[in-house]
């Protein structure tokens, strides 16, 4: 990198320096830039390059509109976003959200690559580059080292440091952020492509996002882009991963095939366009995400779910409120209040999405009643993403009421009826039992079977089969146990097995003793 | 309809319908959604049940977790709507 003077090497200084230029940092960069500052925008990749997270609310379309880019966004062929729509298992439990006010599907090379040139039209200097590490003076950040696209390492400082790498989570990885907490739905994989002619809802809901879902934490995305093209995405446990498929094609064709018949019918006979990718798909969050000279946003320091398609709204609005914050910095305000400040918005916005999210995954059969009944505005204005007023909105109280109140683990108990189910199948292992059944509870699963006789081939019998199930159903809160009569005696009296009841969980028969 | 009513017929209907009658575990208090017993198709033939065979149609706004918890509250709810009504 050259110095304006046409000097190399020598420390340059900038205000800020943006890493990453995804929607969150070209947005940052965009606001700072015009505001005046003297800006470094580093970015690792080529522009355009494909991306997922093709949906916006209306959030985000504030956002645009704000920088006065309503009609460029327009030009690049994004299409305007009627709603969400959800499709479960059961009619009655479809349910369609319509936008509480105007927003787009993009494709993100154009989106991005927009985002990216207005942020050099308003003087933010770019860089193709990776950054190595952060510059220290005690504790405060003031730069960062980077290798450019020939593979030179280069050192730049500034006074405001700011993390828009979304999911490389640079500062949590270089130990300058706080450790990265894998949260709520555990670790999933989406693997995605894109279809040409996919059917759609006619009218004009047609170009409403799409979400099928089945069992807790299986679902796709259905996310038109263009006239003609849709973009589609299957999220899946690892574990389910590893059960259908041995290439990421695979695991696609099993997801778009099962995950929902409506989304199977949908992509009947239409040709995919683009390869399969894979993306891990783990919700997680990273605390802290701001300190001396440095401040994440967007994904850099938090990723939920994203079923709803909140991700890069989220992202833009939270480099909203960073412009705020860097700018006061910057002028004299006081760092740690105007980060305070920073963290109370972004905490408002992202615990509003994480409840809403997990009230859907843990009551599904209620969510669309709720939708549908008085709170139905509330609905559009979160699905718009409203969620960092003051006073959250009444239908958030309501969901956050029920969280609180009802104790479920329907995963849990899912996964106890699936065990349940192959136990049943396999009719010749039970003979050699006189009674069996499975419990469970929050803590786990428990298999017990009590043996009919003395019988070593019969335990072996049972100890292959468990090692079946754990290697289908893994073994982190599962055990299954077998008890031959003297054991069980000696243990439980004459027949008494109640002693084993996990309080508050539930027991499923699967022999009746005899 | 009493409450007891509501409640017994409702017992009947959960054991016969979601435990492939066997309701040796099921009281009043016992948590049907810990219990997996209402999902989507549990709770859209619970409440077409509810209207076909008691009369009582619930409102959207009602059909909330905490109103389905247990059976106890499941027959609350269901006497305050029969009640309302009256």
């Amino acid at each position: 990198m050259e110095d304006a003077d046409g000097e190399s090497s020598a420390p340059k200084d900038y205000d800020v320096i943006v890493v990453g230029m995804g929607p969150a940092g070209a947005v940052l960069a965009i606001g700072l830039a015009r505001a005046g500052y003297r800006v470094l925008g580093l970015e690792r990749e080529r522009f355009p390059r494909y991306h997922i997270g093709e949906s916006l609310t209306g959030i985000a379309a504030d956002v645009i509109t704000k920088l006065g880019l309503e009609a460029e966004v327009e030009a690049l062929g994004a299409l305007p976003k009627p709603g969400v729509k959800v499709v479960g298992t059961h009619a009655k439990s479809e349910f369609f959200v319509p936008v509480a006010r105007k927003t787009w599907q993009v494709r993100r090379a154009g989106f991005d690559d927009l985002l990216l040139r207005t942020a050099i039209a308003a003087g933010m200097e770019h860089q193709q580059g990776t950054v190595r590490n952060v510059l220290r003076e005690g504790e405060r950040v003031v730069g960062v080292s980077f290798d450019d696209a020939f593979g030179e390492t280069h050192r730049v400082r500034a006074r405001y440091v700011a993390d828009c790498s979304g999911q490389s989570s640079l500062l949590c990885r270089l130990n300058v952020a706080g450790p990265r907490r894998i949260a709520m739905s555990g670790k999933q994989i989406a693997v995605f492509s894109q279809f040409e002619h996919a059917e759609r809802d006619p009218g004009f809901q047609g170009n409403a996002t799409c979400i099928f879902y089945s069992k807790q934490f299986h679902w796709a995305w259905f996310i038109p882009v263009s006239d003609t093209t849709t973009s589609v995405g299957c999220v899946i446990p690892t574990q389910t991963y590893r059960s259908v498929g041995d290439s990421s094609e695979e695991v696609f064709a099993w997801g778009t095939q099962h995950i929902n018949p409506e989304l199977n019918r949908r992509l009947q006979g239409r040709e995919r366009v683009e390869p399969v990718r894979t993306i891990r798909n783990f919700s997680y969050s990273i605390d802290p995400y701001v300190g001396p000279g440095w401040v994440c946003v967007g994904d850099a320091h938090r990723f939920t779910d994203p079923i709803f398609s909140f991700g890069v709204s989220l992202a833009m609005t939270e480099a909203s409120a960073a412009v705020e914050l860097i700018a006061g910095m910057l002028e004299g305000v006081h760092e740690t209040e105007a980060q305070r400040a920073y963290v109370d918005f972004c905490e408002r916005g992202q615990s509003a999405v994480h409840d809403l999210i997990r009230y859907f995954w843990t009551f599904p059969s209620f969510f669309g009643y709720l939708t549908r009944g008085s709170l139905h505005a509330d609905f559009q204005r979160l699905f718009a993403g409203d969620v960092y007023g003051d006073e959250p909105l009444e239908a958030l109280v309501a969901m956050r009421k029920s969280l609180a109140e009802v104790r479920v683990d329907p995963e849990q108990s899912s996964k106890g009826e699936a065990i349940a189910r192959r136990l049943r199948e396999s009719r010749d292992m039970l003979e050699a039992v006189r009674s069996a059944y499975l419990e469970y509870s929050e803590d786990g699963i428990r298999v017990s079977l009590f043996l009919r006789h003395e019988d070593l081939d019969a335990l072996d019998h049972l100890r292959a089969f468990e090692r079946r199930l754990i290697g289908e159903f893994g073994r982190e809160d599962l055990a299954v146990v077998a008890y031959p009569p003297r054991l069980a005696q000696s243990l439980f009296g004459a027949d008494n097995t109640t002693d084993l009841h996990i309080p508050g969980g539930r027991r499923v028969f699967l022999r009746e003793a005899s | 309809m009493t409450r007891t009513e509501i409640s017994e017929r409702l017992q009947r209907y959960i054991v016969e319908e979601l435990l492939d009658g066997d309701g040796r575990d099921l009281t009043p208090t016992t948590p049907l959604l810990q219990w997996g017993l209402l999902d989507s198709i549990g709770i859209v033939s619970l409440l077409s049940f509810i209207d076909d065979n008691l009369g009582v149609e619930v409102p959207d706004d009602a059909v909330r977790p905490e109103n389905f918890e247990t059976l106890e509250k499941l027959s609350l709810m269901l006497d305050d709507i029969v009640r309302k009504a009256a």
